[in-house]
């Protein structure tokens, strides 16, 4: 028995997590209780999305896009969209920016759904999960009344949206933004002042300003430690400049501010959608998309950086073109790679029990660490 | 002294009434309506866009092979040769369609269709590769 | 002769009531925990999916025993065992109404108590035999766990004998009978210990937000992490048996067992024992729904924060209430 508790022991915490993270090896080196090393190896789920770019043309390519991170995916699609229309050189209708507007609020409410459950479920509680998921399933049938699927939409297209989305559906968004305080506040009961979940989350997985700026984090995972760096204020992108929100902020870093932060972002999320349906129902009549038929994209040569804030952070897309139809290279900066990166810095010094609770308010989503 | 010993008594009042609060709140869920679907005796209401199965109106085709130049998944549509009139023809190979929707859109004659079908597993898997040669 | 195979025969009936409750307890669990979470619970095999729990019984019986070679044999046969067979033999002690006790003996609830800490043991075993290090700690964690919640549960437990001032259980539900009804049983006076008791039951069983132990995502193994097939299904089906007992137990402590709660029988003289067992199974029914209500809440707590509340705070708590038997007995007995 000694030897078990006083030696330095391997732990491998293997490719199969029992919670939904996806597929991430963490090898911890324990002892006893404490962890004194910590080395994530992610991989196990890489699927080639840049190269597979090199031999597609640009609308064949638009699909898999969305499959990056398939929890946020109008996020990438907008990324993908905004470097190859700025390569082509044109503007996108103003129908067009607030309907991606919309989407894009209402995805990354279904995210922050998604990750509360999740969340809660890593930390033992089994009925917040369920809550959170029927809370979501009514965002996913609306997404499936404006595009036709749940989940990977394939709904932007080059010049705007594929589809005008009709007055009854926006009325319908307009009754579940209503009616989504009442039933939140569920799970606000439940969680919000919790004895047992305030001590597992505060002062626990403590994140600084300094830390996160070195290791390029951003999202809610920085704004949670101090920053309020939102690139939907910084280098603002379709119609933001035009919207009014504010920027919720944190200062402890631990990861009860982490879940704080999130709360409120949701919250922002509605207001930004209330505008963006006043503006469509107030302008009905409006050009959807340029027409651009999807065989004859050519943009001209050239290197484009497009800058979107996603559910979990900035997400970049840097494109090169040679003129051809096909694109030359794409390159993704997705924000939960640096979130693994600073795992090694954040989980040492705590307990076994605890790497759980911090890698779970860090919002990891492994598709997006391994493209 | 005296002060933290408030704060601790306080701390666990307000605590206990917290717990019991959540217990209410989901002490009442159990008296809504239940979310799941019991499937397959009710199904869901699918809207009209839905991408379900392909289908291919083989009289409107016209073989310009838009379909192919723009599936993600390659090699999902072929469009082939035929010895009679000439025209080509598509096959559909189900199993690797990822039910993007590119080549419904951009079908210049609305030859090709998404219709509503989610239902695909089969014991056979000839059952999804769909030749148009008849 | 005759009093022989009463009891034989008693036990046998005792035997096949806890078995058949304790399999329709997991089917109820899984309902009461998707009725509380928006979902129906298994509904497709046999009626309305009671067969549910046959059908996991007989997965887990076909499947392969296998024994891990480090292991030691005999001990890892056993430990199964020692934490199944305590638990069916203490239903034989407690009174389904107030003529039928199987076993009615003097100090009744002192042997209840000694059979409800016995698998304790049987997890030790089951951890130190299992030859993986990762189980023998998870056990380690299970029986500090377990014992440290014990010492509440017995305080609480000698303030129900003070204010009963007997050690027979079926004489502490008799000290609550009274016209009052509902207004005479010890939940009223005893609050505190109603309270903590019920808390370190939800500590022993190993359930939220108590159950580290058996939790997936934390990645400490449980001590239960070798064994298969029908051993797998004694450690599960006793953690079930043991919520029965104790939820048993403590109607019985606290809610005046088979009392009614408006003080007189209501169906006539002959048939009292069918009215006595239809309220003990209402109440019990009561407090399992709060279980499992419980678990469909809270989060869980973490190891040492555990033993923190124990020793902190629920120890300190059954003391008081210690106290508070002590002086309402003595002044319901200088009246």
């Amino acid at each position: 028995m000694k030897q078990c508790t006083k030696n330095k022991m391997t732990l491998n915490i293997g490719p199969q997590h029992p919670s939904t993270h996806g597929v991430l090896r963490i090898t911890t080196e324990l002892e006893g209780e404490k962890i004194l090393k910590c080395t994530p190896h992610p991989g196990y789920l890489h699927r080639g999305l840049e190269k597979a770019a090199e031999n597609r043309l640009f609308a064949q390519y638009l699909p898999m896009v969305d499959r990056i991170d398939y929890l946020a995916g109008f996020f990438y699609s907008q990324a993908y969209l905004s470097a190859t229309e700025e390569l082509l050189e044109i503007e996108l209708p103003l129908k067009a920016q607030y309907t991606r507007v919309l989407t894009m609020e209402l995805n990354r409410i279904s995210s922050h759904l998604l990750w509360l459950g999740c969340y809660m479920t890593d930390l033992g509680a089994q009925g917040p999960i369920f809550f959170a998921f029927s809370l979501r399933n009514e965002i996913l049938n609306i997404f499936e009344k404006i595009t036709g699927a749940r989940m990977m939409h394939n709904y932007y297209t080059f010049g705007g949206v594929k589809d005008v989305i009709k007055n009854d559906i926006l009325a319908e968004i307009q009754q579940y933004i209503e009616n989504f305080p009442k039933k939140f506040k569920i799970l606000e009961n439940l969680i919000n002042e919790n004895p047992i979940f305030l001590d597992r989350t505060k002062d626990l997985g403590v994140l600084n300003t300094q830390n996160a700026l070195i290791y390029s984090i951003t999202g809610p995972n920085l704004r949670a430690s101090g920053s309020n760096l939102d690139f939907r204020k910084e280098k603002p992108y379709l119609i933001y400049d035009k919207l009014e929100f504010s920027i919720p902020t944190a200062f402890e870093g631990d990861c009860y501010s982490r879940y704080k932060v999130r709360i409120d972002e949701i919250k922002i999320s509605l207001g930004l959608i209330n505008q963006c349906i006043d503006w469509l129902l107030a302008n009905q009549n409006g050009e959807i998309n340029l027409d651009i038929r999807p065989l004859t994209v050519k943009p001209k040569a050239g290197t484009a950086v497009s800058y979107t804030e996603s559910a979990r952070g900035l997400v970049m897309c840097r494109l090169v073109t040679d003129g051809s139809d096909k694109p030359q290279r794409v390159k993704w900066r997705t924000p939960s790679f640096y979130v693994v990166q600073v795992l090694e810095k954040l989980i040492p010094g705590n307990d076994l029990a605890d790497l759980m609770a911090i890698f779970g308010s860090l919002d990891v989503v492994i598709p997006e660490v391994d493209r | 002294m005296k002060d933290n010993d408030y704060k601790l008594i306080t701390d666990f009042l307000k605590g206990a009434i917290s717990i019991i609060k959540a217990l209410y709140t989901v002490l009442s869920q159990a008296f809504k309506p239940r979310v799941t679907l019991l499937y397959p005796e009710i199904k869901p209401e699918i809207p009209e866009k839905f991408r379900g199965r392909l289908e291919l109106d083989y009289q409107k085709c016209i073989g310009c092979g838009t379909c192919t130049k723009l599936c993600p998944a390659l090699n999902v549509l072929t469009v082939k040769d035929t010895e009679n009139d000439g025209k080509k023809l598509v096959n559909i190979d189900i199993s690797r369609c990822i039910f993007c929707g590119n080549c419904a859109d951009n079908c210049p004659k609305g030859a090709l269709n998404m219709t509503k079908q989610y239902e695909l597993a089969t014991n056979n898997k000839k059952d999804l590769i769909l030749k148009y040669d008849d | 002769m005759i009093t022989a195979l009463y009891g034989l025969f008693s036990f046998i009936i005792t035997a096949i009531l806890v078995v058949f409750g304790t399999l329709l307890l997991v089917y109820l669990e899984r309902r009461t925990l998707a009725l509380f979470t928006l979902r129906y619970g298994p509904n497709r095999t046999g009626y309305e999916g009671i067969m549910q729990t046959v059908a996991d019984a007989i997965k887990l019986l076909v499947k392969e025993n296998c024994t891990p070679k480090a292991s030691r044999k005999i001990l890892f046969f056993t430990a199964p065992l020692i934490v199944f067979c305590p638990i069916i033999s203490a239903f034989c002690l407690l009174p389904l109404s107030g003529n039928y006790i199987p076993l009615n003996i003097a100090p009744s609830i002192v042997l209840i108590m000694a059979l409800i800490s016995t698998p304790v043991i049987g997890v030790f075993l089951a951890g130190l035999s299992s030859g993986n290090k990762y189980s023998l700690l998870g056990a380690m964690r299970s029986i500090s766990q377990a014992l440290s919640f014990e010492i509440p549960l017995g305080i609480c437990v000698l303030a129900i004998t003070f204010m009963a001032g007997t050690l027979n259980i079926n004489e502490i539900i008799l000290a609550q009978n009274s016209p009052y009804g509902l207004f005479n049983w010890y939940f009223i006076p005893q609050i505190l210990g109603c309270v903590v008791f019920f808390i370190c039951t939800l500590a022993l069983l190993n359930r939220t937000p108590f159950d580290l132990s058996e939790a997936e995502s934390e990645f400490v193994s449980g001590y239960n992490v070798e064994y298969s097939g029908i051993k797998f299904a004694m450690f599960f089906l006793g953690e079930y048996a043991l919520l029965f007992l104790v939820s048993l137990v403590f109607t019985a402590l606290f809610f005046g067992g088979y009392l009614s709660p408006f003080g007189n029988w209501i169906l006539p003289n002959s048939f009292v024992f069918l009215e006595q067992i239809f309220w003990l199974i209402l109440k019990t029914f009561l407090v399992i729904l709060t279980i499992i209500l419980i678990r469909a809440t809270l989060p869980r707590l973490r190891y040492d924060r555990l033993l923190e509340f124990s020793y902190k705070i629920l120890l300190p708590l059954a003391l008081i209430n210690l106290n508070i038997a002590v002086l309402i007995r003595y002044f319901m007995i200088s009246r």
